[in-house]
């Protein structure tokens, strides 16, 4: 199930799925340790003896409030008569969940509701060791493992606290846990619980007819005991009411910069461009490393998940912040990946959020038995691309010159030293998808733009030599490309040469890669061409529309009646060369018309998925991506600087 | 009094709302079924973006707590906000919207 609702601060990073579900949450890093790890906090409502979770019975609408990362969901159960209005959010200052929830009885007579909120933890992502106890001090409930701690805690209007709650076991011994106990309406009482546990707290609210009470629930999350109470008291203090304004004024500041100007875009696109960089923003590490997905339900391989640093992913997240003006993040971003770069001057596959090497599928060894090198060049590539990109917008020389040795000169070298002597091509490696060894026109176009880039930083810091150097190999690798990655017959480029000299004639959406990052001129012929083949092959004629990644897509695959599943980013990459070769208006509208697909296609909150359902539009695969909402602000963005650059051509 | 160009007309059609960043202040222009308000953009209450806001009948409604203001004099119609909102003023020539400024 995909997520409806993503929070965080920089340390700890919350996600909810469409049933206000509590599904995820990384402490103390964005993406590491992940103390829930897709389990399920359930949120339960008992009406004078009635009971029921808050599911599918229930319309649930997921929003937040605009310009912020506080959620703003209804929930609204007609049969009940009884509506929630739940505000959650992670104090920004501070590693506290906060939530609030007005509940409102919209039938005409006086009810007794309690409310139950179960917490189904699996510390450092494990159910084994656990403790949970209820303290009676605090009249609060803690979970701990190790140095983890979490207290849960909460308060109604009146001051009254949990009504009742229960500790105890589950997964084991045929206990499935807490959450059950809670459905007859009554909580158990047990005071501590350690192994494989949960707990269930509630709430006991009087509502006379048609009016609405509200009550306050937070956890805190700290390394020791003394740390979680201190926060506790700091919330009692100051009243989740009080630090859910500060939140909301925290990320409507932080997300209206005065550099940002988007008033040209329709209202449903300025929307959408704000809500993602604030997602883009809850996946951000304190530290600088931007994963992919908070979402834990995709087990992509062997019982894994999105929660890594891949360089690709950060390096376009950074791009999209950058052309924003969000510099400061992502020179953090540059910084973690100036600490996480090889001594060789590439990166590997991908990254825990804390620089260690994550989990990888690549081997060793190729398909012969050949010893290669597990990673993708186009990951090295971006992040030198995005450096650039960084620094020609900020000019923050005494920045660049700290990353420089590694980032621009040990990158640069490596990406010179990976090249096919005969060819003049890079060498194979694995593609933008992950899945195949091969050399890719999209690789190839991502190498050649990231060895311009170095050309001209030589050129910043006056090494005419390697900036000559420099140039000369980017001449001899583009011409390369029309040699070897460019079918005279197709009149396109195709899709890869592999290591045993087939040709790989696929369509593929990444062959716009070519255009995007400036290797050749958008309006020349191999490229329109290209175009036209992605348009033709690739676009979804029959169904919701939008591109399929490439022909014949078998990944999370829904029919077979169309090449695959469409692809945000694929369809915005058409996005970004239609602003680019847009010589009217008019012409430009078919840009405008894709951000406003993607818009159309996101869920009410504003998440991009990483695929769609290709008939009905559903989310598929994780939701949300973070390269989706990147590539969404740079399309929106170039879109922008097309208007401006016809309008300026108009008035001339 | 001096005026500051906001844009053209045809950049806040019938419906719409788009608020501008004036001299360190944030502005929001309503066109409402053609009758155009200028107004501060951000609640009196707690700072949320009003643009973001629904509007039925001449009303506006606050998009986080859901305060409401008359769009013709900024008055409060009802709360949290306690305070109402600077209502500006501003002219149109050649189809370009001018807003009035101290």
């Amino acid at each position: 199930m995909p997520r409806d609702i993503v929070l965080g601060n920089g340390n700890l990073a919350i996600a909810l799925d469409k049933n206000l579900r509590m599904r995820d949450l990384f402490y103390p890093h964005v993406g590491l340790e992940n103390h829930i790890n897709g389990h399920k906090f359930l949120l339960g409502i008992w009406i004078d003896g009635a009971f029921t979770w808050v599911d599918e019975d229930w319309d649930i609408v997921s929003n937040y409030l605009p310009e912020t990362l506080v959620s703003k969901c209804l929930a609204a159960h007609s049969k009940l008569q009884i509506e929630l209005e739940v505000n959650d959010a992670v104090y920004s200052f501070s590693d506290i969940f906060l939530r609030k929830i007005a509940v409102r009885n919209k039938s005409n007579v006086k009810h007794e509701i309690r409310v139950f909120i179960s917490h189904d933890f699996h510390i450092y992502g494990e159910d084994a060791g656990d403790t949970v106890l209820y303290e009676p001090f605090l009249k609060a409930v803690i979970h701990y493992k190790l140095n983890r701690y979490f207290l849960v805690n909460g308060e109604t209007e009146k001051k009254r606290g949990f009504y009742e709650f229960a500790t105890g076991q589950k997964e084991s011994f045929g206990r499935e846990g807490t959450w059950r106990d809670a459905e007859d309406g009554v909580l158990s009482g047990n005071l501590i619980a350690q192994g494989s546990v949960d707990s269930t707290v509630s709430f006991r609210l009087e509502i006379d007819a048609a009016s609405e009470e509200t009550f306050y629930y937070w956890i805190a999350c700290g390394k020791t005991l003394e740390k979680v109470k201190e926060m506790n008291t700091f919330v009692k203090g100051k009243g989740v009411e009080q630090l859910l304004l500060e939140t909301e004024n925290y990320w409507s500041a932080w997300t209206n910069k005065e550099s940002m100007d988007l008033n040209l875009l329709p209202r449903e696109i300025r929307r959408l461009v704000k809500t993602s960089l604030l997602v883009m923003r809850t996946h951000v590490d304190s530290e600088g490393g931007i994963i992919a997905s908070l979402d834990s339900d995709v087990l992509q391989f062997s019982r894994d998940t999105y929660a890594y640093v891949w360089p690709r992913d950060g390096a376009i997240c950074a791009m999209a912040f950058d052309s924003l003006g969000f510099q400061e993040i992502s020179r953090l971003f540059f910084e973690f990946c100036n600490r996480a770069i090889t001594d060789e001057g590439y990166f590997r596959h991908k990254y825990w959020s804390d620089g260690s090497t994550g989990s990888s599928w690549h081997p060793l060894l190729d398909t012969g038995g050949n010893p290669q090198l597990p990673i993708q060049i186009d990951e090295t590539a971006l992040v030198l691309n995005a450096l650039w990109i960084h620094f020609q917008k900020y000019h923050d020389i005494e920045f660049i010159s700290k990353v420089y040795p590694r980032l621009v000169v040990n990158a640069t070298e490596f990406l010179l030293s990976y090249r096919d002597g005969k060819t003049g091509l890079p060498k194979p490696s694995f593609d933008v998808w992950e899945e195949r060894t091969g050399v890719f026109t999209a690789t190839t176009a991502m190498v050649c733009s990231a060895l311009s880039c170095a050309a001209q930083f030589a050129k910043v810091f006056y090494d005419s030599e390697r900036q000559k150097s420099l140039d000369k190999v980017v001449t001899q690798m583009k011409e390369a490309m029309v040699t070897y990655l460019y079918d005279e017959k197709l009149k396109r480029f195709i899709k890869a040469l592999y290591p045993d000299g087939t040709l790989d004639r696929t369509v593929d959406s990444s062959l716009l890669m070519a255009s995007i990052y400036g290797i050749f001129d958008s309006q020349s012929k191999p490229v329109k061409e290209t175009v036209e083949a992605v348009l033709d092959r690739l676009w979804l004629w029959q169904g919701i529309g939008g591109i399929a990644r490439y022909e014949n897509d078998e990944y999370h695959r829904v029919s077979k009646s169309v090449q695959g599943n469409p692809w945000p980013i694929c369809t915005l990459w058409l996005s970004r060369w239609y602003s680019r070769t847009a010589q009217s208006f008019q012409e430009l509208n078919r840009s405008l018309d894709i951000l406003v697909w993607c818009a159309r296609t996101s869920i009410s909150s504003g998440l991009m998925a990483e695929q769609l359902n290709p008939f009905d539009g559903r989310p598929i695969s994780v939701s949300p991506l973070v390269w989706s909402h990147a590539e969404l602000v740079m399309a929106a963005k170039e879109y922008l600087d097309s208007y401006k650059r016809l309008q300026s051509a108009e008035r001339k | 009094m001096s005026y500051v160009k906001l844009g053209g007309l045809d950049m806040i059609p019938p419906a719409s709302v788009k608020s501008f960043q004036i001299n360190g202040k944030e502005v929001m222009v309503i066109n409402d079924g053609g009758r155009l308000f200028c107004l501060q953009a951000r609640c009196t209450h707690a700072g949320a973006p009003l643009a973001e806001g629904t509007i039925e009948n001449g009303i506006l409604t606050c998009p986080w707590h859901g305060s409401k203001f008359r769009i013709a004099t900024g008055e409060v119609i009802r709360g949290p906000a306690e305070t109402g909102l600077q209502v500006y003023k501003y002219v149109i020539k050649d189809n370009l919207l001018y807003l009035e400024v101290d």
